[in-house]
């Protein structure tokens, strides 16, 4: 059987196999050496891809958690808000019925200071027992929005720096999931670098050096410290090749805020707060100079028999002295009912004007300082974390063999908007990824 | 029969005082619910207060029954309870002359007024517009009338005083301040004080005695002086204030604003912040508005 094949093959040029088996055993070897090399880009990339989700999801919960707080202490300032805007309503209830007592008894006062300067004293005297405490009420007023102001608006800044931080933690937490998830401790060397070991690439190769950089990312004092958008962890390994894992993140910044104020700015406030303590001032001068006057006429009354029918129905203008004195208590008394319609205007304005007005958006809480901040309604941001991770690993000399592998990188874009709503007060803010590349 | 007597006289006494016992704890709740309340309404939150020397209830409601539905049930309850109805509109209507601000009558309709011998009584409706949920929100308050003859007293601190103490006391307080604000957590608070005195000793007491609570000084923001004058240059007033513009009356544009922050911690991490500021101006008959407010913010989270 054999010698028929092989007299047959010799006898025919057919069929020479030979060198076709060894051309296809080489490329087998060769695709071996190809699939293991793409079996390792394989394993690159998919911790590529672990380090991005885990970055973006932990970034964005981070983000989640700092809005929702935003939310629930924007909620808190509401509340505050309506509480002192009911305390203060209660307070302006009782400053104007100070002020209209005093108006209508001060109007008695006018109406009968001349023809009977004697009964418009005890009128004048109510009306200036009824404007003191016109007077208290509006100083206390007066304390407690300024008290209010500085309240929220510390309140505010508050808010607005623990988002800065919050901002920076998050970052710092995505840096260490992405750093932590991209499969870099298992390529380097337990412990720390031993003495002889000086090069920073070098010292890198081993796990201490690795966990300090992680540690460095996130510094204890973040207040001052700006955290980069990106951060690169290169290593040499033991056989002098270099490979590096860069991480890039975005988050836009949380400084723009967006802010329920009051009608009036806070220096409006203030000037008519100071137009009413000035036109108080006059006022109550104004009642003190008729109830002097009023006395005086009241005593002239009974002094100036002669040239009245005492006691004096319709005034005593025979008198000269009566008279004067009269005409000027009932100028002081008109200056003081223009003064209390003045505070009338004043008060109306002012307490109108606390109520919740215009939003607007601030980049810095000294900018807010000219508002009575209510409560917070947004943070001007897109919701949006995205992560790049890239690693890059430099191939060995296999001596007929050289091993390169490309550079990989992973793509992960992360939304924390969830069902969360500042200006709602809905701390449902919750993150999930939105966008990957391709594997 | 004399130890019968006896025996008879102490059960009379003994009986005697319960019921005067019985009386006056009587009276303290009909003192304390001397204020009807209407149907479904709930009370959310109850301080009392202390202005110009009168001591005030505030009660903070929330209803589902809409404004004129309490203010009826008031109307009604109160004036039966001997309480008398101050209509300030209608008051103002008879002052000769004069017409009521529009300001002014919009916000009073939001109130009501009631009387009874030196006792007042306030109830305020915040605007309905602002309420999402469609509850009524309605605060109560009542006190004696004030006395007038604190009024203008240099020393008087007329602040609104809060007579609630706060359950943790974490800083020393300024001497003769008076607390305005509170707001307490489980591990945070926020309390709000005034004083008539000047800013600067204010500063110099929290930076003296904060230590006696084992505060550390770490960061100070010294005294700033804020100028609104260039504020107030970019608003109008005639806009702010149209009635202001129509009475012809002219708003002060001098004024500042001092400004001052103080940050502590302790050996345990918390911290504790200090904001104050207080109001300048070379206006005459600017004294009233001299207070100084002093924040406290406690923080435990570290």
């Amino acid at each position: 059987m054999f010698n028929y094949f092989h007299k047959k093959k010799f006898a025919s040029q057919k069929g020479q196999l030979t060198p076709l088996f060894i051309l296809i055993i080489v490329i087998i070897v060769i695709m071996a050496m190809v699939t293991v090399n793409l079996g390792k880009v394989s394993f690159i990339k998919t911790d590529s891809s672990n380090a991005a989700d885990a970055a973006g999801l932990s970034t964005g919960s981070a983000m989640a958690n700092s809005f929702n707080s935003v939310t629930v202490s924007s909620a808190r300032m509401c509340r505050d808000y309506w509480s002192f805007y009911a305390s203060i309503s209660i307070s302006f209830g009782i400053a104007l019925y100070y002020l209209i007592s005093a108006q209508v008894s001060e109007a008695s006062a006018a109406v009968s200071a001349c023809p009977s300067p004697c009964s418009a004293i005890a009128l004048n005297a109510a009306a200036i027992g009824s404007f003191g405490s016109f007077t208290s009420t509006m100083i206390a007023i007066g304390i407690a929005i300024t008290a209010f102001y500085l309240k929220q608006w510390f309140n505010y800044a508050k808010i607005w720096d623990n988002a800065q931080l919050a901002r920076k933690r998050a970052l710092i937490s995505g840096y260490s999931s992405a750093f932590g998830n991209s499969g870099i401790s298992s390529k380097l060397r337990v412990g720390s670098p031993p003495p002889e070991v000086t090069g920073t690439e070098e010292k890198h190769n081993y796990r201490d050096e690795f966990s300090a950089f992680i540690d460095s990312i996130g510094p204890e004092d973040l207040e001052d410290v700006e955290i980069p958008s990106s951060y690169t962890y290169s290593w040499k390994d033991g056989q002098n090749r270099l490979h590096s894992v860069k991480v890039d993140m975005g988050i836009n910044d949380v400084e723009t805020f967006k802010l329920q104020v009051s009608v009036l700015p806070y220096p409006a406030v203030l000037a008519l707060l100071l137009g009413i303590a000035v036109t108080s001032v006059i006022v109550d001068g104004a009642m003190t100079t008729a109830a002097v006057d009023l006395i005086e006429a009241c005593g002239y009354e009974t002094t100036c028999l002669s040239c009245c029918n005492y006691p004096c129905v319709a005034g005593c203008w025979a008198c000269p002295l009566w008279a004067s004195t009269c005409v000027i208590a009932e100028a002081s008394i008109g200056t003081a009912i223009g003064g209390m319609v003045a505070l009338d205007v004043m008060v109306g304005a002012l307490w109108l004007g606390l109520l919740p007005g215009p939003e607007v958006t601030i980049d810095d809480p000294d900018d807010a300082l000219i508002y009575i901040v209510d409560w917070i309604t947004d943070i001007d941001h897109d919701r949006k974390v995205t992560v790049n991770t890239t690693q890059q690993h430099q191939g060995g000399n296999l001596g007929l063999w050289q091993t390169s592998y490309p550079e990989i990188s992973s793509y992960t874009k992360v939304d924390f908007s969830g069902n969360g709503d500042i200006g709602d007060f809905n701390p449902r803010h919750d993150a999930s990824i939105i966008e990957t590349d391709k594997l | 029969m004399f130890l019968r007597n006896k025996v008879i006289a102490g059960i009379i006494l003994f009986l005697g005082t319960i019921v005067i016992g019985l009386n006056s704890l009587e009276a303290g709740w009909w003192e304390d619910l001397s204020l009807p309340v209407p149907p479904s309404t709930q009370e959310v939150k109850r301080e009392r207060r202390k202005m110009g020397g009168s001591e005030f209830t505030f009660i903070y409601y929330e209803s589902i029954l809409e404004a004129n539905s309490i203010k009826d049930f008031y109307r009604q309850r109160l004036t039966n309870a001997g309480w008398q109805e101050k209509d300030l509109l209608k008051e103002a209507g008879n002052v000769p002359n004069f017409q009521i601000d529009p300001n002014v009558a919009s916000a009073l309709s939001q109130n009501l007024n009631f009387k009874k011998e030196k006792e007042m009584l306030f109830i305020n409706f915040l605007p309905e517009s602002f309420a999402k949920d469609g509850k009524t929100r309605f605060t109560i308050a009542k006190g004696k009338t004030l006395e007038p003859e604190l009024a203008g007293k240099p020393d008087t601190n007329f602040a609104l005083e809060l007579l609630d103490k706060p359950q943790k006391e974490v800083a020393p307080v300024y001497p003769k301040a008076a607390l305005i604000d509170l707001s307490e957590q489980e591990h945070s608070s926020m309390l709000t004080y005034s004083t008539p005195d000047d800013i600067e000793p204010v500063v110099l007491f929290y930076k003296n005695n904060m230590a006696n609570y084992g505060w550390n000084l770490i960061e100070e923001e010294p005294i700033k002086i804020r100028d609104f004058s260039k504020d107030l240059e970019k608003y109008d007033l005639a806009q702010v204030c149209p009635s202001c513009a129509k009475n012809k009356i002219n708003l002060s544009k001098s004024m500042e604003m001092q400004l001052a922050e103080l940050k502590f911690t302790n050996s345990r991490g918390y911290s504790c912040d200090i904001a104050i500021n207080s109001m300048m101006s070379g206006e005459a008959g600017a004294g009233s508005l001299r207070f100084t407010n002093i924040l406290v913010r406690y923080d435990e989270q570290r």
